[in-house]
């Protein structure tokens, strides 16, 4: 229900910044050379020629050939004096607009080209810091936030973060990468007898009295002896009873209280306050737990529904970890939240990695500053509702650390047992192994051997071998060899990456992370050269949940997801707004691209669907009925849901919007970029930016406003090649509502009484109206550019580098083949896996 | 010149610092170094629940408004800031600056990010603190990376913090809040036990880094010219974690500077703020004077109404309470309170202004960041900040700089830190950087 305050509403017109682009050039058809001498004899040979080379110039005798010749630098500068039109001068004769934007464009083609022909393409490049984490994550068997630690990568200017340009180091993160190392070792590897564990269990009873924390005793079957506080009851723990007093004017907290957990929502304040979900059972420990692994435990039940309750509403448990602070709590959700739909006790287990909770502060713990566990039913509330489903919770049991034998797993997996090897022999094989699976690769003997002479040192100046050794596998982590991806050979000549460059090449495109134990097999067998059993694990990668990496990744870098992080929605505007639909939004085009290519679908899916992918948040927003939970889901979509194709996408809509509006120019150069790759040029130097207060404008519709400004000479050129694709986006608002009719027509009487104008004549000069038009002209005229599109930014992402010339032509070498295998998005990435960029180096 | 007590004797400087390869600047041995490669240092004061701010129309307006009411390099101090008139061509007044994301949270939660500006909406991750960049970056050239201080000392609860320091890992640092402790740190030699234990870890820092760069250039041998320069930035940032590493084990053997303990008053408790906190400022004074360390954060009062602190204004005999209870009531109390703090902050740029390094002042090689997070009480935008010091690296003072509007404090940040030689071109969420405060030369 949209609550309309016509007389309180406030208008807010956020800043409207409008780029001006003067120059004009926009990659149509290649223009031959020979369409433009006659040109540049006609208009600059006078002065620059033959008879007279004013200011040294003699445009005749420049190479046209910009990539091999060498006179790339007077291009520049003939481009640049044609582009602000101070060539020819005023006395000569004037150039006509035809002829200088043919002249400017073919300049700017063959820019282009030559700057990407002298681009080399390197292929040692560190990895990303979310692979760092992962392949650490996989090496050691450590589920722990290790990229926290690391400053965020930089993006390269066709937005991928796992570009080697960007991809820079310093003394800083280097020092890092040291002490992660060795603290990522400290816990992988132990040395001594196990440590004493925490295990604590909270009861709960029906009276608040009966609410208790009591130390939990060791199991017979594992190490480790357990803590016991020796304060007395009470002091080392606080206990949140915050079930509901029977009556709630009943404040006597020693009667009997209602023990089961109504739905409720962790509650926000203003301020960095999170205060408890209003019905929980919480414990605080003075005891901050800052390492180790955790085990949590709760025992939980349904309450069985009474007369008259909806029996398909059902409690959901939400276990968190976190800490208190000054005025309020800090929670983190621990795993997915759990339907429970029995009537009986049931046990379930959480575990998870007190590294990545953000711990309380050091120092004395107290009642603001200690670490709590917490659990509560997440249904969702419904206003009014007479019974609602509750949770009946009898314990919450806490151990860390946690560990089932000891010396734990990770100790195992790389200290394997010695058996009756000699020590040094032993110490050689554990570095061998271990060295092995963080280069990816066989390690050399002579590599293996400079280790090994390291590790006697070690040994010498250290009192324990599992110390030495951490010393030594320290080293291998912070070796370029782990932290760095496969690179080219000395010889300078392209040759083909081995067995295990394949593997970790295609490890790290479809995984982030370090190749398994599968494609580890198979390089060690000498297979992954051979195309069809690459085309398999390609096949297999993809359907691997690691592949949500890729998914993940690589949508929100191509489509610019992080667009929506930047906008500031007006509030005014569009109440309904907020953190939680936004991350919806951003998370249906992920979904959606994880759909087209686990389902095996074609890449103009992207430009036109039947489905979409949503959460009980979003169909809200999009008016699609029947979807509950917070679970993305593929839902079918007709004709008046107006969606269909990221272009509809709510979260693609609102970040290219300024808050308030659409932004039809950031609309235009996003489809221009990102789905045909054709980079609009950034607009000159000196270009004010638009400013919609401007009383010329300020009464127009956007389209009208853009028009005022296509006009004006300067701007044309590009703009004219801009604007339209956007303007044809006019049917949706800035939150990506359909504006034509329902709630985002309401919204829109809100802002503005200008009628709806999505009519727009393309460059090509076909009309369009409306986003159905334009996706229909997209698929009639553009469907190999789109093709070639998508075909390059894969090559990019895979490739971890900006595309040369040369990955360019191989990119869109592939139209042909991706066309023939229907243009399904898993067939595209098997072909840029087995494409001569791809496998060598 | 007389002789400063804590000259060093150049036989007992010898004689720890076995071999002398690369020492860091010091003034005693060094006079006639010229300024360029003087030490740098940086120290942040900061103060709770901001400052008193009448309006237009109330009597105090006039006097009791710490801004000045006119901006530019003609601005008139009211009696707020009124101790400092005598540096005034030595710091900058800023206005309308704050950290973004902070703008809209209750004002007391801008001490934890004060000096991080770190987005603490969701929830409290903190990360690193301006001080600490700084104290990274010459930690190895230094006998200890950095002085942490406050006067409630620890690191009290999380958006009520009782440090302004943050590691890189947003953890907050304890503050060290007993002068005595301190002074002992700084000049006191460590146990056997301490000092073998830190070569230890020295050692075999030097032995890993070591390998990693025979390493490194057997790779790069056999790479091809483009992934050559990639690994070659491995190389280079290796290289300095060694000169580091080298400097910090030299360090181990330097003799400490000899000072004179009678020089401070070390029995101060915080029961008398006053000789309280120009003890803690003293110790500063001195570190950076003998090049103990080039970094220094001291928190003189805590958000809130948290901790001793708190009752600094009715020890001194101001009306209203505590800090707090002083930030809620009328302004006169206040801006007294205002005053008081500004000339505890006049007083230690008196000492660094004292204090000569060669023809310069301490002040000129020291850069002093001074403020709150709040202006008033509860509101986290135009935050109360001055800037002093640090002609030598290249800043101009002598005006109030106040913005159109509201603007990342983290402009001004990045511009301080490439002024240390730190070339983040990012700081928290800043937008750019802050030229305005730069000489033109």
């Amino acid at each position: 229900m949209v609550i309309v305050r016509r007389l309180t509403l406030t208008w807010i017109l956020a800043p409207f910044a409008l780029l001006v682009v003067a120059t004009a050039l926009c990659a149509d058809e290649p223009i031959p050379y020979a369409r433009v001498a006659p040109l540049f004899q006609k208009y600059c040979y006078s002065c620059h020629g033959v008879e007279m080379a004013k200011g040294k110039l003699r445009i005749d005798k420049l190479n046209p050939d910009l990539v091999n010749g060498k006179d790339g630098d007077h291009w520049r500068e003939v481009h640049d004096r044609l582009n602000f039109g101070d060539m020819p001068p005023a006395k000569a004769p004037a150039l006509n607009k035809e002829d200088r934007e043919l002249m400017t464009s073919w300049l700017a083609q063959e820019r282009r080209k030559a700057s990407l022909a002298k681009n080399q393409a390197t292929h040692f490049r560190r990895l990303t810091r979310t692979e760092y984490e992962r392949t650490m994550q996989d090496l050691l068997g450590l589920a722990i936030g290790f990229g926290k630690r690391l400053p965020e990568d930089g993006k390269s200017k066709d937005g991928f973060r796992n570009d080697g340009d960007a991809l820079r180091m310093s003394p800083l993160q280097y020092e890092s990468y040291l002490q992660i190392a060795d603290d990522a070792l400290a816990e992988a590897i132990v040395s001594g007898a196990p440590p004493v564990v925490h295990r604590y269990r909270l009861s709960v009873g029906e009276k608040h009295a009966n609410f208790e924390v009591t130390p939990l005793p060791r199991p017979a079957d594992r190490p480790g002896e357990s803590f016991e506080y020796n304060a007395k009851k009470g002091k080392a723990f606080r206990i949140w009873n915050m079930s509901a007093p029977n009556k709630d004017k009943d404040k006597d907290i020693n009667k009997v209280w209602d023990p089961h957990l109504a739905p409720s929502a962790i509650r926000r304040f203003g301020e960095a306050a999170v205060q408890m979900p209003e019905r929980c059972y919480a414990f605080g420990f003075h005891q901050a737990y800052r390492k180790g692994e955790a085990r949590i435990k709760v025992r939980v039940a349904r309450v069985a529904p009474g007369e008259g309750a909806d029996a398909t509403r059902l409690p959901i448990l939400t276990l968190a970890l976190g800490s208190t602070n000054f005025h309020g709590v800090e929670l983190a959700t621990i795993g997915e939240p759990i339907v429970i739909d029995h009537t009986e006790y049931r046990t379930y287990e959480y575990r998870v990695r007190m590294e990545n909770i953000s711990p309380p502060n050091t120092g004395p713990l107290n009642d603001k500053n200690s670490a709590v566990v917490a659990a509560w039913n997440s249904a969702k509330a419904i206003k009014g509702e007479a019974k609602p489903p509750r949770l009946k919770i009898e314990w919450i049991e806490f151990e860390n650390p946690y560990f089932e034998t000891w010396p734990p797993a990770t100790h195992a997996n790389i200290l394997f047992a010695k058996g009756d090897m000699a020590e040094q022999a032993y110490a050689r094989e554990v570095i061998r192994r271990f060295a092995e699976r963080a280069y990816r690769g066989p390690i050399s003997p002579g590599d293996l051997d400079r280790l090994a002479k390291y590790w006697v040192k070690a040994r010498s100046s250290t009192g324990a071998l599992e110390e030495s050794l951490r010393d030594t596998l320290g080293v291998v982590l912070s070796s370029p060899r782990f932290l760095g991806l496969p690179a080219s050979r000395a010889s300078g000549a392209k040759e083909h990456l081995n067995d295990h460059e394949i593997a970790a090449r295609l490890s790290y495109f479809l995984w982030s992370t370090m190749p398994d134990d599968a494609l580890r097999r198979l390089a060690d067998q000498r297979k992954l050269r051979e195309p069809a059993a690459q085309a398999a694990q390609v096949r297999r990668m993809i359907q691997d949940p690691k592949a949500w990496l890729f998914i993940e990744q690589f949508t929100e870098q191509w489509l610019e997801l992080d667009r929506l992080q930047r906008v500031t929605v007006s509030k005014s505007s569009y109440p309904g707004f907020d953190e939680q639909l936004a991350a919806a939004m951003r998370l249906e085009t992920i979904h959606f691209f994880g759909e087209v290519l686990r389902g095996d679908l074609s890449i103009f899916q992207f430009l036109a669907s039947d489905f979409t992918c949503v959460n009980e948040t979003l169909a809200a927003h999009y008016g699609i009925n029947g979807v509950a939970g917070l679970k993305f889901r593929k839902v079918k979509l007709d004709e008046a849901h107006h969606r269909g194709g990221v272009l509809t996408h709510a979260s693609i809509l609102t970040g290219l919007s300024d808050g308030r509006d659409g932004h039809p120019v950031k609309r235009g150069t996003w489809l221009l970029k990102n789905l045909f790759d054709e980079t609009p040029p950034p607009p000159p130097p000196n270009v004010p930016e638009l400013n919609r207060e401007n009383p010329k404008v300020k009464n127009l519709s956007i389209p009208q406003a853009l028009a005022v400004h296509r006009n004006t000479a300067a701007c044309m050129g590009c703009h004219r090649k801009i604007d339209p694709w956007g303007i044809a986006f006019e049917e949706y608002d800035a939150v990506g509502n359909w504006q034509r009719d329902g709630v985002g027509a309401t919204l829109r009487k809100r802002r503005t009484s200008q009628p709806i104008d999505a009519k727009a004549e393309l460059p090509s000069g076909v009309n369009v109206d409306g986003m159905q038009e334009l996706r229909k002209e997209l698929l009639r005229t553009k469907s190999d550019d789109f093709r070639r599109a998508v075909l390059r930014k894969v090559m990019a992402y895979a490739l971890g580098r900006s595309l040369n010339l040369g990955d360019i032509e191989a990119a869109d070498a592939l139209v042909p083949a991706l066309r023939e295998r229907g243009d399904r998005l898993p067939a595209l990435i098997e072909l840029i896996a087995s494409s001569e960029p791809f496998l060598t180096k | 010149m007389p002789r400063a007590s804590w000259h060093l004797d150049r036989r007992s400087f010898l004689r720890g610092a076995g071999m002398a390869l690369a020492l860091p600047w010091l003034e005693a041995m060094a006079d006639a170094s010229p300024p360029a490669a003087r030490p740098k240092r940086f120290c942040a004061f900061f103060f709770g629940n901001g400052v008193a701010l009448p309006g237009r129309n109330q009597p105090t307006y006039q006097d009791w408004h710490w801004f000045p009411h006119t901006d530019g390099a003609d601005y008139r101090l009211t009696r707020s800031l009124e101790p400092l008139a005598a540096h005034r061509n030595d710091m900058t007044i800023f206005g309308g600056l704050s950290h973004p994301t902070s703008r809209l949270l209750v004002g007391h939660n801008t001490v934890d990010v004060w000096l991080t500006g770190a987005d603490i909406r969701l929830n409290l991750h903190n990360s690193i603190s301006i001080d600490q960049v700084i104290a990274r970056r010459y930690s190895s050239q230094t006998r200890i990376p950095s002085l942490v201080l406050s006067s409630q000392g620890g690191v009290g609860t999380k958006s009520r913090s009782t440090t302004i320091s943050f590691d890189a890992q947003g953890r907050a640092i304890p503050a060290e809040s007993a002068p005595r402790r301190i002074f002992e740190r700084l000049f006191e030699p460590p146990t056997e036990g301490d000092r073998a234990a830190r070569e230890r870890a020295l050692a075999s820092g030097r032995r890993r880094v070591d390998f990693l760069l025979d390493d490194s250039r057997s790779l790069r041998n056999n790479l091809g010219r483009p992934d050559q320069q990639r690994l070659d930035e491995f190389l280079q940032s290796l290289s300095e974690v060694e000169t580091r590493l080298v400097r910090s084990e030299e360090w181990l053997g330097r003799a400490l500077p000899q000072v004179n303990r009678g020089a401070i008053n070390l029995d101060v408790s915080p029961r008398g703020p006053t000789d309280y906190i120009r003890t803690m400022m003293n110790l500063i004074v001195l570190a950076f004077e003998t090049d103990t360390t080039r970094a220094a954060a001291y928190q003189i009062c805590a958000e809130d109404g948290v901790g001793i602190c708190d009752r600094f204004p009715s020890i001194l005999g101001i009306a209203g309470g505590g800090h707090h209870g002083v930030s809620h009531g009328p302004m006169l109390p206040w801006g007294r309170y205002d005053r008081y703090l500004a000339e505890q902050f006049a007083y230690f740029l008196d000492r660094l202004a004292s204090i000569r390094e060669g023809e310069d002042r301490l002040l000129d090689n020291t850069m002093a960041l001074y403020g709150s997070g709040t202006s008033t009480t509860h509101n986290a935008r135009n935050y109360p900040t001055i800037l002093a010091g640090a002609r030598n690296l290249g800043l101009r003072h002598g005006r109030f700089i106040k913005q159109q509007a509201e603007r990342p404090l983290g402009d001004l940040f990045v511009t301080m830190l490439h002024r240390f030689d730190v070339p983040m071109r990012s700081f928290a969420d800043n937008a750019g950087e802050f030229s305005e405060i730069l000489a033109r030369n």
